[in-house]
């Protein structure tokens, strides 16, 4: 499989936004995609494999989150985050 | 203990957050904010440097897994452990130490905690309070590392005498990394009954009483001290009735506790072998932990309404979930049953549009106001039903006053199922769906509803308020307020054997449930689930322990045979102390 990149965009729904445990399973997943991912927020831009990284960018509910992902799959890495964000970080 | 050159005796009134009683002497914990000078080292020095901060991390991560396995498994200690865990695992930390040591020269001990300060400073600058609040646990894992790099002990008391620990502020990782043995109390000045510090101390049964205001700057190491747990006072230099008194208080308290361990170990089963399931009532999801530590069975009644703050939005899906879930997983397999809200007459509703009534207990309360704000109500079955994968949930439906409403909030429930499926949500086919029987007209009609349920639960509190038209709040007639009134009984007695017929559990929760006067007379009545608070299970389990089926059996008959409730209640101390001589 050859490397690729890919981006997506989602909005945080649920009311505590991105607190350490969602942060938790979202560099988990990040991590286990095998790909590099990034996010990027107005707030400036983490590395997706580090909840400390994505906990300093203080992610409240309605903070739009613009993934990009580098790496085999990249398409479904960002697909899988995208539906775990969406989904409330209910794993 | 009683120092004679002790200063002068104090009290102080505080919050009592965990129960029991502590004496002894104090140890005073100062914050140990480690001050690092800058140190630079040469170019060469780098990878040295290097090999101290990975040793620092490993120090660190295993002296964090030490403390995980000893304080257990689903623990809130290791819940915050985990926490710093991930943080000392975290590629960030390591890559931005290691550049800071790097192209600064820096000492290891220099740029380990420049690197902090940078990270818990930006946690700080956040605008919401949660993330601000994240640099308390980022400084605590500075703490741990530089303990290693530094040589500064801890704000740990382990392998000292046991002591009372007085401190400002409990850290979470040095309340992790106290030694329990060596622990008799805590004291703090700031703090209240949700602060980390006084789960912690609960969920390790150590008396603590927190929010004590300026006090701990006045402590001086040594001094004995009692922290009251029950009461929430701390007496400084106690004088020696009052030691004397604490003393017996302590013992007591002892006493108590080691036949709760005792109990919590045996089942609630009669001497004739009939298991009864004793179930808690909680209000928030934490007190789980106290209801299994007291041998109850999962949790009869969940009361939903803390979830709603007042002067907020009601609580999203997500809030209701989470909460849920939270309990559920810490129940394992036993059951969870969640009251959908039930605002209203005594429970203030949150909702700032509620209109005033004239006679709230018989107004627009409960489930009558759920039906009618579907925006409040569906957020909550939806999260019950996707809880429901995750352990023996059950949703339990307040105030309902027969088939007709029963229908109507069943809706939710199949909206809710249907729209989950539609999107793809995992739910599971059959989650168990029940009333509470607190107004007399279900009580009649149970025959018709125990068809569409799939258990029954006795509020007795709003029955007996409703049958017998007391409010039982109201001094002027609280004494007509009456458990063992005829027709309370009669009502109560319809249900149990209707619902014993169609083979529907049914349980009673309300304070006639814990008080033991009326065990014998409800487990004759033929309840085998009763839901009451924590702290009255190992006196129900004591009472249901003594007595057999057949003899309770034929102490309700009795009892159904009196003509008033003072003849009630003469006829159970009748029936029970003749079961205390056989």
């Amino acid at each position: 499989m050859s490397a690729t990149t890919a981006g997506g965009e989602v909005v945080v729904r649920n009311a505590q936004g991105l607190h350490l445990r969602p942060a938790t399973e979202f560099a988990k997943l990040a991590m286990a995609t095998g790909c590099r991912v990034q996010v990027r927020t107005d707030a400036g831009d983490a590395n997706g494999a580090s909840v400390l990284e994505l906990a300093m960018l203080g992610i409240t509910q309605g903070v739009t989150l613009r993934i990009t992902a580098e790496g085999p799959s990249a398409g479904d890495a960002v697909r899988r985050l995208i539906q775990l964000v969406e989904s409330g970080f209910v794993v | 203990m009683g120092d004679p050159d002790g200063g002068r005796m104090e009290v102080h009134p505080g919050i009592a957050v965990s129960p029991g009683y502590a004496i002894g002497p104090v140890a005073v914990l100062r914050e140990d904010g480690v001050r690092v000078p800058h140190r630079t080292v040469p170019a060469k020095a780098v990878p040295a440097e290097l090999a101290k901060v990975e040793k620092a991390f490993e120090a660190a991560l295993e002296e964090m897994n030490e403390l995980a396995r000893s304080a257990g498994a689903g623990t809130e200690v290791q819940s915050i452990l985990s926490t710093h865990q991930m943080l000392l695992e975290d590629p960030a930390l390591r890559a931005s130490i290691e550049q800071r040591l790097r192209e600064g020269k820096l000492g290891a001990e220099t740029a380990v905690a420049e690197a902090l300060d940078a990270i818990s400073l930006r946690f700080e600058n956040l605008p919401d309070p949660y993330f601000q609040q994240r640099a308390a646990d980022v400084r605590d894992v500075r703490r741990r590392l530089l303990r290693p790099l530094t040589g500064v002990r801890g704000g740990s008391k382990s392998g000292g005498d046991p002591a009372v620990i007085a401190v400002r502020e409990l850290s979470p990782s040095a309340t992790a990394s106290l030694d329990r043995a060596a622990t008799l109390g805590f004291l703090t000045d700031v703090g209240g009954p949700t602060s980390h510090t006084a789960i912690i101390a609960r969920s390790l049964g150590i008396p603590a009483v927190v929010g004590l205001g300026d006090v701990v700057s006045r402590i001086e190491e040594g001094a004995i001290v009692v922290v009251d747990g029950n009461r929430g006072e701390v007496v400084l230099n106690p004088d020696e009735s009052s030691l004397a008194r604490y003393r017996a208080l302590a013992e007591k308290h002892a006493a108590w506790m080691k036949l709760l361990s005792k109990l919590r170990e045996l089942p609630a089963e009669t001497r004739d072998g009939h298991s009864i399931r004793l179930m808690g009532n909680i209000e928030r999801p934490d007190e789980v932990d106290g209801v299994l530590r007291a041998g109850g069975d999962g949790i009869g009644l969940f009361r939903t309404e803390f979830l709603w703050v007042p002067g907020k939005p009601p609580p999203d899906e997500d809030e209701h979930f989470r909460a849920y879930v939270g309990a559920a997983k810490k129940l394992g397999g036993k059951p969870l049953t969640i009251r959908t809200f039930d605002f209203g007459a005594d429970k203030a509703t949150p909702d700032p549009g509620a209109e005033r009534e004239p006679n709230p207990a018989l107004g627009l309360r409960s489930i009558r106001w759920c039906l009618e704000r579907p925006q409040v109500f569906l957020p909550q079955i939806r999260a019950i039903l996707r809880a429901a994968t995750h352990g023996s949930v059950r949703c339990l439906f307040p105030m309902i006053s027969g088939v007709g409403e029963l229908r109507r909030a069943r809706e939710f429930v199949d909206r809710a199922r249907v729209q989950l499926r539609a999107e793809g949500v995992a739910v599971p086919d059959h989650v168990p769906v029940g009333v509470m029987v607190e107004i007399p007209s279900a009580a009649v009609l149970c025959d018709l509803l125990v068809d569409e349920v799939d258990f029954l639960s006795i509020g007795s509190n709003d029955l007996i308020q409703y049958a017998l038209a007391v409010d039982r709040v109201n001094a002027r007639v609280a004494s007509l307020y009456e458990p063992a009134h005829p027709a309370l009984l009669r009502l109560i007695r319809n249900v149990v054997t209707v619902a014993g017929e169609r083979n529907v559990p049914v349980s009673l929760c309300g304070e006639m449930a814990g008080d033991r006067l009326y065990t014998v007379l409800l487990v004759g009545m033929g309840f085998r689930d009763l839901s009451i608070s924590a702290r009255a299970i190992p006196e129900i389990k004591q009472a249901i322990r003594s007595i057999t089926v057949e003899q309770a059996r034929h102490a309700a008959d009795w009892c159904a045979g009196a003509r008033s409730a003072e003849e009630t209640r003469g006829r159970i101390r009748e029936a029970m102390a003749e079961l205390l001589r056989d």
